[in-house]
């Protein structure tokens, strides 16, 4: 009996430690799309914060891969946001799955405001994102609407469409 | 200190140049090199790097967790939702559990769904039901075993036999080449699918192609039992066009080339059967032929080793201009032999079933207006051999839904109809009078059907609590009843961790052909004990079976990796219906001096002496299909567990514990109201209207000479004769000691001595002074019709009096169903220790049943079955396998009177480009 709980928590540990490898390549992602973006001059000083909306675990996997590192000259900040009349004030606003309905108010909040919309569900790039994480043939890929970067006045380096699906 | 230098700098040379390789080879890194990376490695590599490491990992667990438990389904709502949020219960099976699992067909994949009951007929053939109400009404043909109230579509394509109801599945043109995934509702659904949708739905979707290269789907594999199968299906997209071409083919033997013959109780060899020397354990029947003498055991067999033998061909076709624009158009062809449980009434319980068909179906999706229409065209022969058995079949649908979205509120209306034709005129042989009459229609059949519905989907609260109401009106040619079945569902999401939901709906059977139309005439002279004909009618008045249900689910995600599913469900299922005697002519003689027929439907003819009820024999039967009053109350619950406990190891256990009581059960069935009609035609033929209840208008008086003379020909007085002979020497041999037991044993060796002979030749003489004599055997006719609670009052009446012994089986009572297991479930676990190697066991359980037919009660042991495959991917993803279906070899029969079991091993290959 001993040995069958022991399995069960060893099994539910690993699992836990899997759930967090999945987060933290997401949290990779959005890490990396800082250094293929270009921002507009009004977003070039001060802190470049990433938003969360909401509760999500990605915050704490964004928070581990961005200490101490920067923008430029810019110092990274991970803050989970609390309304969506704050999102305007940060770079990248990433909008979990379960809170995509939400998406269509964030991308009307945002127009010209040098902010990237990431979302992480099915279909949000058409909708109202910049780039949203899709699977490709059951891989980990990006999606990138280069309309709604324009609207929300942002722009993707070559190299980075290059690399996602860019949709009209 | 310069050796620490140095040594510093080796070492920093070394992790340096470590560090080096690992970017250098990001492409040969294994996910557990991946998983291994720190946050400061993995920030570091450039964005392209990144994406290569997304490609090794492959599916991520998150994506594992949602494919595997939270699969897409269509079949709940008509449109895709994630099944955790599906209002009604539902279990989705996906191509790659099908394959994983090593199911050699459809049917036995579906031992892998919560809430089926699944039971091997012969080798491949099952019988299927969705949480049992099975085997009701019992004591009658087993035809009424058979599923009529679950609907089976291929892409929302009905395919049940449209004849007498119930799913050929070996006729379905598809296999798992073919196969995206199967979508399987439990409960009540005929407000969204239509008739027959009554303990459920099982939608089988096909694969769409979803690439501009070619994709390859192929699956193989033999072993014993003369088991060898295959299927392929290739497909591709060209721009906006696609293609998907499959072929499939499944041959596999049953466990024994014998039959069982219920009169002997035991498997018989085909050629024992055919001879007409072969003598029975019971002596009374020995006098009666398996079947028509007719025909030869070719007639009716190809050869009794085959279990199945089956092929399907499939060509679809797709255009799809956008997401809101598409097309689908798919035709093709299917050919089928199989050896099953008869739909016939003949003395084996196994006979042939031939198919074949062809179909075509479009599917079209313009922005919120869905399309479909098909036609299905083929030829069933559902007992090879007899005659009457082999209908040609058409059935048309042509249904238009459109959905109309207002934010969160969803309004779908829809109609449909539908249109079957059935004829068996192709295959009879017109008698000498020009007409058909040896069918069961002698006719073309149509049956039309229009219906339309409404379905309101709402979502308030955050879209949390979701309302839905649909109702649906169907009108069928056959009568002016329009049906009406309903579906009210409310569910509420917690998060993305709870969820309830409630169910109320209500669903019809629709009537089929068989029980509406039939106009057949049962000539048993010399293969049959009495009657000497029987006659079948349709009945277009009856009521079609309705179930009314509740269901209460609550699904829970306690964490990612884990989902578990509680359904508890109470319903009530009413107007039953089958084949039942409605009334009867029997030869009645007054003075009832040398001969009684008293147990006429099993061929015992014995002297009596007074007083008894006056001598019957029975004539003709006229049966015709009838509601009974029969009520199946089911409450029941299943729970369902499905864990990911890592990507290597994944884990399902499902049971489902019910109970069914039966309420108004009476316990009477066609064998006993016909000799019951018997009995009391003869009392009242010999005491006129002396019973109360009993009309004059049932009693009338021919004279003999002009009556039963001309029925009463030649194979019913022998009959008759050789009955007596064998009571008589019986008798002879009791009064000089012998056991009963003994005298029968020794009277069925004696047929055909001279002992016999001079026995047989003093009956005949009876016999004959009786067509001379006016008061001998019979000497009227008298009509009885059938009413069950009449009978019930008559025959206490005459238990009263002493003249019979009644055991209330007329009665109403409520009894326990016995025929569906109070406990089923199964569970899988596949192991998947590398990448290339997956090791998939499951197994089933059933608990305890007991089927009744008119052949008697059978008994079906508990019984747990154990199947595996262990597959190794010798090339990107085709893999060969190994597989034992039932491992350990356990025999016990699944289903009454059906083959024993075997273990069936095979090797084989999956194939996939």
């Amino acid at each position: 009996m001993k040995k069958a709980l022991l399995t069960l928590v060893s099994v539910f540990v690993l699992h836990g430690l899997c759930n967090a490898q999945d987060d933290k390549f997401k949290a990779l992602f959005i890490y990396k799309f800082t250094q293929y973006m270009e921002w507009p001059t009004s977003k070039q000083t001060g802190d470049f914060k990433i938003g969360v909306l909401g509760s999500s675990p990605i915050t704490n996997e964004l928070k581990a891969f961005t200490a101490k590192r920067t923008v430029g000259q810019q110092k990274i900040v991970v803050e989970e946001i609390m309304a969506i009349a704050d999102c305007p004030k940060y770079h990248i606003v990433f909008v979990p799955a379960k809170a995509s309905s939400n998406v269509g108010e964030i991308a009307k909040s945002v127009v010209n405001k040098g902010v990237l919309v990431v979302t992480d569900k099915q279909g949000m790039a058409a909708e109202a994102s910049g780039i949203n994480f899709i699977k490709d043939a059951g891989q980990q890929s990006f999606e990138i609407s280069v309309k709604h970067l324009t609207e929300h006045g942002v722009k993707a380096g070559k190299s980075l469409l290059s690399l996602g699906n860019t949709i009209e | 200190m310069l050796k620490k230098i140095i040594l510093c700098l080796t070492v920093a040379a070394l992790v340096s140049a470590q560090s080096f390789g690992q970017k250098k080879d990001v492409s040969q890194m294994t996910r557990a090199d991946i998983m291994a990376m720190s946050y400061e490695e993995l920030a570091d590599m450039p964005i392209e790097d990144v994406m290569l490491l997304t490609k090794i990992l492959g599916v991520s667990l998150d994506e594992l967790y949602e494919m595997l438990l939270n699969k897409d389904v269509t079949s709940a709502s008509k449109k895709a939702e994630s099944s955790f949020e599906s209002p009604l219960s539902t279990t989705v099976l996906s191509y790659d559990e099908i394959i994983a699992s090593g199911a050699r067909n459809i049917q036995e994949a579906l031992r892998l769904v919560p809430g089926i009951i699944v039971r091997e007929k012969t080798n491949g053939n099952y019988d299927i039901h969705i949480r049992g109400n099975n085997n009701i009404p019992d004591d009658n043909l087993t035809v009424y075993t058979e599923n009529s109230m679950t609907l089976v579509m291929i892409n929302s394509r009905p395919v049940y036999n449209s004849i007498n109801g119930g799913t050929f599945w070996e006729s379905l043109p598809v296999d798992f080449a073919d196969i995206d995934r199967i979508e399987v509702v439990r409960g009540a659904a005929s407000a969204l699918y239509g008739a027959n949708a009554v303990t459920g739905v099982v939608n089988i979707i096909t694969k769409t192609p979803d690439s501009e290269n070619v994709q390859i789907f192929g699956h193989a594999q033999g072993g014993n039992l003369g088991s060898y199968m295959g299927s392929l299906s290739v497909g591709q997209n060209i721009g906006k066009f696609g293609y998907r071409v499959s072929g499939n083919y499944q041959k596999m033997n049953r466990v024994t080339d014998k039959l069982y013959v219920f009169e002997n109780d035991s498997l018989m060899d085909k050629e024992d059967i055919v001879n007409p020397n072969f003598r029975f354990k019971n002596p009374a029947s020995s006098w009666f032929s398996v079947w028509n003498q007719n025909k030869s055991i070719e007639d009716w067999y190809k050869n009794t080793e085959t279990a199945v033998d089956r092929m399907g061909a499939n060509v679809q076709l797709y255009y799809s201009l956008n997401d809101d624009i598409n097309f689908s158009l798919s035709g093709g062809y299917q050919n089928s032999y199989v050896t099953s449980s008869s739909f016939g009434d003949p003395q084996v319980s196994l006979t042939v079933r031939e198919m074949n068909g062809t179909y075509f179906d479009f599917i079209g999706k313009v922005k919120g207006l869905s399309l479909q229409a098909n036609v299905l065209t083929g030829t069933q022969d559902i007992v090879r051999g007899d005659e009457g058995f082999k209908i040609d079949n058409t059935n048309i649908n042509i249904n238009a839904e459109y959905d109309f979205v207002f934010g969160d509120l969803n309004i779908r209306p829809g109609f449909y109809y539908q249109s079957v034709h059935n004829d068996d005129k192709p295959y009879l042989t017109r008698d000498s009078d020009g007409n058909y009459t040896s069918g069961y229609l002698n006719d073309h059949i149509r049956i039309n059907s229009f219906a339309g519905s409404l379905r309101v989907d709402y979502k308030m609260l955050d879209e949390k609590l979701r309302l839905i109401g649909g109702l649906r009106a169907e009108k069928f040619s056959v009568s002016d009843k329009v049906y009406l079945p309903l579906q009210v569902v409310a569910s509420y999401n917690f998060n993305d961790k709870h969820m309830i939901r409630g169910v109320i709906s209500s669903a019809n059977r629709g009537p089929f052909t068989v029980d509406t139309y039939s106009n057949y005439t049962w000539n048993r002279e010399g293969v049959r004990p009495m009657p000497l004909k029987m006659h079948f009618d349709g009945n277009k008045d009856q009521y079609q079976a309705t179930m009314t249900m509740m269901e209460l689910g609550y699904r829970i995600r306690p964490a990612r990796n884990v989902v578990v599913e509680l359904e508890a469900f109470s319903n009530v299922t009413r107007d039953f219906g089958c084949l039942l005697p409605e009334s009867m002519t029997a030869f009645v003689h007054t003075d009832s001096m040398v001969a009684n027929v008293n147990l006429p439907n099993v061929g015992t003819v014995y002297s009596t002496k007074q007083p008894a009820p006056a001598p019957a024999i029975p004539n003709q039967v006229n049966l015709k299909y009838q509601n009974i009053d029969v009520e199946a109350r089911q409450l029941g619950a299943t729970i369902n567990l499905e864990w990911v406990a890592t990507e290597k190891l994944i884990f399902k256990a499902f049971g489902t514990f019910q109970q069914t009581k039966l309420k108004d059960y009476t316990c009477y069935n066609n064998s006993t109201i016909i000799t019951d009609m018997t009995t009391l035609a003869a009392v009242n033929a010999s005491q006129g209207v002396g019973v109360e209840g009993l009309g004059v208008d049932n009693y009338f008086v021919v004279p003999f000479k002009n009556g039963v003379q001309q029925q009463l020909d030649a194979g019913g007085m022998q009959q008759i004769e050789a009955g007596v002979t064998q009571q008589i020497l019986i008798g002879q041999m009791m009064q000089a000691g012998m056991t009963q037991e003994q005298a029968v044993a020794q009277v069925a060796q004696m047929v055909g001595t001279e002992t016999w002979n001079n026995v047989a030749a003093q009956v005949h003489a009876m016999a004959e002074n009786a067509e001379i004599d006016a008061q001998g055997i019979p000497s009227a006719i008298a009509k009885q019709e059938f009413d069950a609670g009449q009978y019930h009052q008559t025959l206490q009446q005459l238990a009263g009096m002493g003249v019979v012994e009644y055991d209330g089986r007329y009665e109403k009572r409520t009894v326990t169903h016995k025929a569906t297991p109070s406990f089923f479930g199964g569970f899988s676990v596949n192991y998947k220790p590398i990448e290339k190697l997956s090791i998939y066991a499951s197994g089933n359980f059933y608990s305890k049943q007991t089927f009744k037919t008119s052949n008697g009660a059978f008994e079906t042991d508990p019984k747990f079955t154990m199947n595996c495959k262990v597959s190794y991917k010798v090339w990107k993803d085709n893999a060969l396998f190994v597989n034992a279906r039932n491992a350990f070899g356990d025999k016990k029969q699944e289903f009454a009177w059906t083959d024993e079991t075997k273990g069936c091993y095979l090797v084989g290959l999956d194939l996939k480009f």
